[in-house]
């Protein structure tokens, strides 16, 4: 214990004495982790397994439109359509079709502009919410005017969240809440939508039509290629047999993990995120071992000191170094705790003037996420940060240390 | 060539009003070259860096080539310790990060009109002179003290100065490099330049042409 | 000067190789930022947009399609509930139109036709409205007037109000007076308009914007644009929810009211949030970059205090020390301007727009470089060569 108290103390003095250096490089890592965090969760989000996203690689997407193969509009597809399209398509498990109206709801006997989802029963095999309240639609309450929420929600209307057996009125119909699913990432599959209603109550207002978006869930052992063949092939016949369409353009069939990275950047997302992640540690790291540098004399004869009373090189390295871990550390854990309110404010920010629902980008942390990749990186920024300027430091002789590290 | 009139300088902090020159009244003729003695906190630097317009007197007159200098502009002034005067000091002063060629050319660099390869021309001549053209690019780390000395006085002399103005050019010298860099000074004084040298060496200060003794910040006659 | 301050750099790469490469990046991120920005911005400045503040949507739907409950019948009670609220104290303006409406739909699912203009065959975007659209949501007329309920022409053709990206794609230089023959029916230019943008960040395609009383029909209803006056939307839905209720009773017809300025917003969300995400960060560099930068000039003008008080001794006066420190940084950052004009001019096109950026991202760095020395510099020029070179 003592030795330990003898070794922190000269750490805990030099930080204490250079505080807007140690302000510095804690502020800098801090508000640096807060965007490597954010932007990993995200990252894993879109190409990751979050809830939604479970059977991405498995799910595929087909288009609310059939075209031709000079991809000119032909005829919108509903949920008849599909059904026929899906009778020549083999080998699915389940497949889902749904409609997304904007519309004006009264919760509380106030009007409010959201976004509802016209839903089958097949819905929720498909994207496999978690229920934190109540349950999904069954077959009697799909004949019924009933309701699912999101969990932000529910606890922006109803005290603590408790929405089930609630009444909201829209559209001239009083709905029954009959479930509360956990939020998810609007940046997911379905994460940007707040409110859930059978398909029977859908009167195709405002769109006036009833175009469907639908989405077709194959087995695990599937190959990917076999899926898209499988699906392809059922939508040129029925765009042959019924539309009249020689060849239809399947440019827009894709799975949804497909669809996710198309959206986000395509092949380039993984390598834009990858510069991104350079550039924030790069910048900081920089700074902190310039400054560490020019801040060096005073160091140096210390170290110096140091060793002429027998410190080796390694032991010296290490003491440089586990100044700047310490800063890293605090500033690192400072960065993970700032990510929630900033996470939450981006939250309020995005819910704001929105007219699709209550929108979250990040519901919660994925702690094996920070594990694998958050603290590694924090390891590596300390290393470097503070390891060049150790190694720096005590490469110079003892005699020139003493004088301050100058020649 | 340099003349102090009735020159008081007085160093004022809260505690205390310490009087480091009191009442000094002198000159320096051209072509001389002068000692100034005295025991250590005497004043000796103080005089020189009022003489070279690097401290302001607290009363009195400097007078430079008959011309009133404490009054001037800091423009006026600098351009006088660019063109007239030349500066050696006991820790050298080189610039770390100049080799020994950019270290003389510096004050070159703040006087208006002068061509860059005229002025290498004049450097590398001045650096023969005191025998160092096989160090141009060195570093001033790369340097004996000697070496770092016999630098500072080429940079001094670059600008061909009127005076040369030397605080302890010895100090840090062992006796070998310090005869050395006596011969050097003695033999540009020879060669025209006017030189004041503040020592405490008594032996060097008798190879110069006179010798002034300060005690207490009075010139002691 | 500049040979010096050279040379200096040169013979302390490590020093000035760390702040060149800092900078470097920096202004490489504040490039991306900034063309990122600037072309979000020329989209969404491109003309066409129209003023959607306080408007909201108004349509009518039969729950039960009969004969007296047919579209066209609820339209008809429709028009006069519209009338009959249009001097309404929470009301500036109500129309009518035809997909005039922006954001409430992709453009694409608008309607379209072709036309052949001067013999040239060209897909054009088709609307109907009233006069009263114009207060609704304030096109930009640039030649000619809007349309009224009224407008009739002597030779008997339709008036027509078309966008100016119309005019520019036909090639016409007049645009006003000009014939359309569509669908065998003539029109004649009576106005032309800036644009009308349907997405906020696409531009204004070709449109033509017709009278409601021209016989064109498709598959789309007719709707009913209103802009409120500022805090009297509720009491606007509740107005407009009770006439409906009395005219048509709650069974037969189903009002839906949908706020134009949210849908703008959702328009924009993916890209507010992409620009966020590259903002953000890229401030937080620059401020970083710049503290850091600013630390580093101050604590090196601090060690080199007997440097500076050299040149003093030399020669150099108090401002031209100053000078030389800011110098010393505006070097530096040109320096490290030059990798990054190097990517500008390999990646990006010469239009005004990406000029405008980077102009804009060299005068951020410019302003960082000078900002970031000017307190070190003013330290300098405080210094004062005697105690500076006091013997230790």
């Amino acid at each position: 214990m003592g030795k330990l108290r003898i070794y922190f103390k000269p750490i805990w003095y030099n930080i204490m004495h250079h505080k807007a250096y140690a302000g510095f490089c804690v502020f800098g890592t801090m508000l640096t982790f807060v965007f490597i965090t954010i932007l990993l969760q995200v990252t894993n989000v879109i190409v990751g397994n979050s809830v939604t996203n479970v059977a991405k690689e498995r799910t595929v997407s087909l288009p609310e439109v059939l075209r031709n193969e000079f991809d000119i509009p032909v005829k919108g597809l509903n949920s008849s359509d599909i059904r026929t399209l899906m009778n020549n398509a083999k080998g699915y498990e389940c497949y889902t079709c749904y409609q997304y109206q904007a519309t004006s709801v009264k919760v509380n006997g106030r009007n409010y502009d959201y976004g509802v989802l016209f839903i089958d029963k097949a819905y929720w095999d498909v994207f496999q919410f978690e229920f934190i309240q109540g349950h999904s639609f069954t077959d009697g309450e799909m004949q019924m005017p009933c309701m699912i929420v999101s969990e932000r929600w529910a606890k922006k209307f109803f005290r603590e969240g408790k929405a089930i057996g609630q009444e909201i009125q829209f559209q001239g119909e009083t709905y029954k809440i009959t479930g509360v699913v956990a939020d998810v990432s609007f940046i997911a599959q379905g994460g940007a939508i707040s409110l859930w209603v059978p398909e029977k109550f859908n009167k195709y207002i405002p769109t006036g039509n009833d175009y469907v978006s639908s989405y077709v869930l194959y087995p695990e052992k599937m190959s990917v290629d076999a899926m898209m063949k499988s699906i392809t092939d059922a939508f040129q016949l029925y765009g042959k047999v019924y539309c009249n369409v020689e060849r239809s353009s399947v440019k827009a069939i894709c799975t949804v993990e497909q669809m996710m990275l198309r959206r986000y950047g395509g092949d380039l997302l993984l390598t834009g995120v990858g510069a991104i992640l350079v550039i924030l540690l790069l910048i900081p790291i920089l700074n902190i071992i310039l400054l560490s540098m020019a801040n060096a004399s005073l160091r140096n004869s210390e170290i110096g000191l140091q060793r002429a009373l027998g410190a080796t090189q390694k032991e010296a390295f290490m003491f440089i170094l586990m100044e700047n871990l310490l800063l890293v550390v605090l500033g690192t854990l400072g960065g993970i705790l700032l990510t929630f309110p900033i996470c939450g404010w981006i939250d309020k920010w995005g819910s704001l003037n929105n007219s699709v629902g209550e929108v979250t980008l990040l519901p919660e942390l994925d702690w094996t996420l920070f594990f694998i990749s958050a603290l590694p990186l924090m390891l590596l920024f300390s290393l470097l940060s503070g390891g060049i300027p150790a190694w720096l430091a005590i490469k110079h002789s003892i005699m020139e240390m003493l004088k301050g590290g100058e020649k | 060539m340099i003349t102090l009139e009735n020159i008081n300088k007085t160093f004022y902090t809260k505690e205390v009003e310490t009087r480091a020159l009191e009442n000094i009244n002198l000159t320096v003729e051209k072509g001389e070259f002068v000692a100034i003695m005295g025991p250590s906190g005497c004043g000796k630097s103080t005089m020189l860096n009022i003489m070279g317009l690097l401290d302001k007197p607290t009363d009195g007159w400097v007078i430079i080539d008959d011309v009133r200098a404490d009054l001037l502009y800091d423009k006026d002034m600098a351009r006088i310790r660019n063109q007239k005067l030349g500066f050696i000091f006991q820790s050298f002063h080189l610039i770390p990060s100049l080799n020994v060629l950019d270290n003389v050319l510096l004050p070159m660099l703040y006087r208006r009109g002068s061509s860059h390869s005229e002025n290498k021309k004049r450097a590398l001549e001045i650096l023969e002179k005191v025998g160092l053209t096989h160090r141009l690019k060195h570093f001033p780390s790369q340097l004996s003290g000697g070496q770092c000395q016999r630098v500072a006085i080429a940079r001094a002399l670059i600008g061909e100065p009127k005076v040369i103005l030397a605080d302890e050019p010895t100090g840090n010298l062992d006796s070998k490099m310090g005869a050395e860099i006596m011969d050097i000074l003695i033999r540009l004084n020879r060669e025209g330049t006017t030189i004041v040298m503040v020592t405490h060496d008594e032996k060097l200060a008798q190879e110069t042409g006179r010798i002034l003794r300060l005690f207490d910040g009075k010139l002691v006659l | 000067m500049i040979r010096h301050i050279f040379t200096l750099m040169l013979n302390q790469k490590r020093m000035y190789g760390g702040m060149l490469l800092e900078q470097v990046f920096v202004f490489i991120v504040l490039l991306f930022c900034f063309t990122t920005v600037g072309k979000n911005m020329s989209q969404y400045y491109s003309p066409g947009m129209l003023d959607t503040d306080n408007t909201l949507k108004l349509a009518l739907f039969p729950l039960s399609p009969t004969e007296s409950w047919s579209a066209e019948e609820v339209e008809r009670k429709m028009d006069r509930i519209v009338a009959d609220i249009r001097n309404a104290s929470c009301v500036e303006a109500i129309g009518k139109s035809l997909c005039l409406t922006p954001y409430s739909r992709p453009e694409e699912m608008n309607p379209w036709d072709s036309i052949r203009v001067e013999g040239k065959r060209m897909k054009v975007f088709i609307k109907k409205v009233d006069g009263h659209m114009q207060k609704v949501f304030s096109p930009k007329m640039e030649e000619g007037e809007w349309l009224t309920d009224d407008m009739h022409l002597e030779d008997g053709s339709f008036p027509v109000v078309v966008t100016r990206q119309l005019v520019d794609e036909v090639g016409w230089t007049i645009g006003m007076g000009r014939k359309i023959y569509f669908r065998g029916m003539k029109f004649t230019v009576v106005g032309i308009v800036a644009g009308i943008k349907q997405e906020v960040l696409l531009p204004s395609p070709p449109v033509l914007i017709m009278p409601m009383y021209v016989p064109y029909q498709n598959w789309y209803r007719s709707e009913y644009a209103v802009r409120v006056k500022q805090g009297e939307e509720d009491a606007f839905r509740d107005l407009v929810q009770k006439e409906v209720d009395k005219t048509m009773g709650k069974d037969n017809v189903m009002l839906w009211i949908g706020d134009v300025t949210k849908w703008k917003v959702n328009d924009m969300q993916d890209t507010f949030i992409t620009l966020l995400a590259i903002g953000v960060p890229t401030i937080f560099l620059l401020v970083f970059a710049f503290i850091g930068t600013f630390g580093l000039f101050w604590l090196y003008s601090s060690k080199r205090r007997k440097e500076f008080a050299l040149r003093l001794v030399v020669g150099s006066t108090c401002v031209r020390l100053f000078r030389f420190v800011i110098f010393e940084s505006v070097l530096l950052t040109l320096l490290a301007l030059v990798p990054g004009c190097i990517l500008f001019c390999w990646v990006y096109s010469f239009s005004a727009v990406n000029l405008t950026a980077l102009g804009a991202a060299v005068g951020v760095m410019m302003l960082f470089s000078v900002f970031s020395a000017w307190y070190p510099a003013y330290q300098v020029s405080r210094v004062n060569p005697v105690e500076a070179m006091r013997v230790e």
